[in-house]
């Protein structure tokens, strides 16, 4: 099967509601079909990578162990919404996973690149 | 290569707007379906997309289901599903914001 | 030109699994193939056959249905989307040992690797977002 590079642009953050996690469910589905996958975290869905998330009391899974587990996956196309981090304090020490730090025309310029862009 | 971007919030999801507008390239194009048609009325909103150089567009039903036609202060495109049909084979792709 | 549909906008409390379902007959009007039409999210919600609208609605189920047997439509549902929110065939009540089921066809529950499929297969992927 021919394969064509996905962006996908993850906006929510976790466990609110199921957005973030039917997003990486996307992700990791098409990674194991062979797509070309690129995953940018931007507004709220940056939290999705904050470190020491503990879901248990609220009894949902740990989004974070999901992320940190991408690049398994074959997803190690990672991208932070600069400002994004910039706004909600948030530095690269404190992310369960390495990303690329891009901004608003780079941003654009993968939406341009890419064959697919899905925005969840 | 261009996008036909649809963004189908008004513009009181000023976070969902920005991210839709800073995304934005020459060329493309921007349909503003359901709740964002509601853009069309508002001057302020459709000043900034002079700012861009887009073509934009709005779907007939949703303008008429929600009484716009005489309040519109764009000069954007109102169009019907069939050409929303045509905007999405010109254009390469289309991403949808919401 | 060969389109595929996402829906992930609720089936009752949003607008755009009817704006999809517009674009999906203009498409077809003017010629074009729909390979599939992928129901995500809360969208799954539309493939319930005991959803009784007020008459004087729309009844999207139905709409859907009928646009997919003229057509031929491929409706996939996510499989995991559709069960964890009730919306189940009658080959997976009898696996997971319930007591009814509310879905078939032209509705059929599938995985998320249809989506991708779809994604690779068409010129188009057009989503109608929450």
């Amino acid at each position: 099967m021919q394969s064509k590079s996905i962006l996908l642009i993850l906006s929510h953050a976790p466990y609110g509601d199921t957005r973030a996690k039917e997003a990486l469910d996307l992700a990791l589905t098409a990674a194991a079909f062979g797509q070309d996958v690129s995953l940018l975290f931007t507004q709220d869905a940056l939290y999705l990578l904050l470190k020491s998330q503990q879901p248990q009391a609220i009894e949902q899974k740990n989004l974070a162990n999901i992320c940190s587990a991408l690049p398994m996956y074959d997803i190690d196309k990672i991208y932070i919404e600069n400002n994004t981090s910039q706004t909600k304090h948030i530095t690269a020490e404190q992310l369960i996973l390495p990303g690329v730090f891009v901004n608003h025309n780079q941003i654009a310029l993968m939406i341009r690149d890419h064959d697919v862009v899905l925005r969840f | 290569m261009s996008t036909l971007h649809t963004i189908n919030k008004s513009p009181s999801d000023n976070t969902l707007w920005q991210s839709c507008l800073a995304a934005l390239l020459p060329g493309d194009a921007l349909l503003m379906i359901e709740n964002a048609a509601y853009a069309a009325a508002q001057p302020s909103v459709m000043t900034q997309l002079q700012e861009y150089d887009i073509d934009i567009y709005l779907l007939s039903a949703d303008v008429d289901a929600r009484g716009l036609s005489g309040k519109l202060y764009t000069n954007a495109n109102i169009i019907d599903d069939q050409q929303f049909v045509t905007l999405a084979c010109q254009h390469t792709k289309v991403v949808s914001w919401f | 030109m060969i389109f595929s549909i996402l829906i992930y906008g609720s089936a009752h409390n949003s607008q755009s699994v009817h704006t999809a379902y517009r674009f999906a007959k203009s498409l077809l009007a003017a010629g074009h193939t729909l390979h599939r039409v992928f129901f995500y999210g809360e969208s799954v919600y539309t493939a319930s056959a005991l959803c009784a609208p007020p008459r004087d609605e729309q009844d999207i189920h139905q709409l859907w249905k009928s646009l997919a047997e003229t057509h031929q439509l491929d409706l996939v549902v996510c499989i995991a989307a559709a069960l964890k929110r009730g919306v189940i065939d009658q080959a997976e009540a009898q696996r997971h040992e319930k007591p009814a089921f509310n879905t078939h066809a032209p509705y059929e529950l599938s995985g998320l690797g249809q989506l991708s499929e779809a994604a690779i297969i068409s010129d188009r992927l057009v989503t109608f977002g929450a």
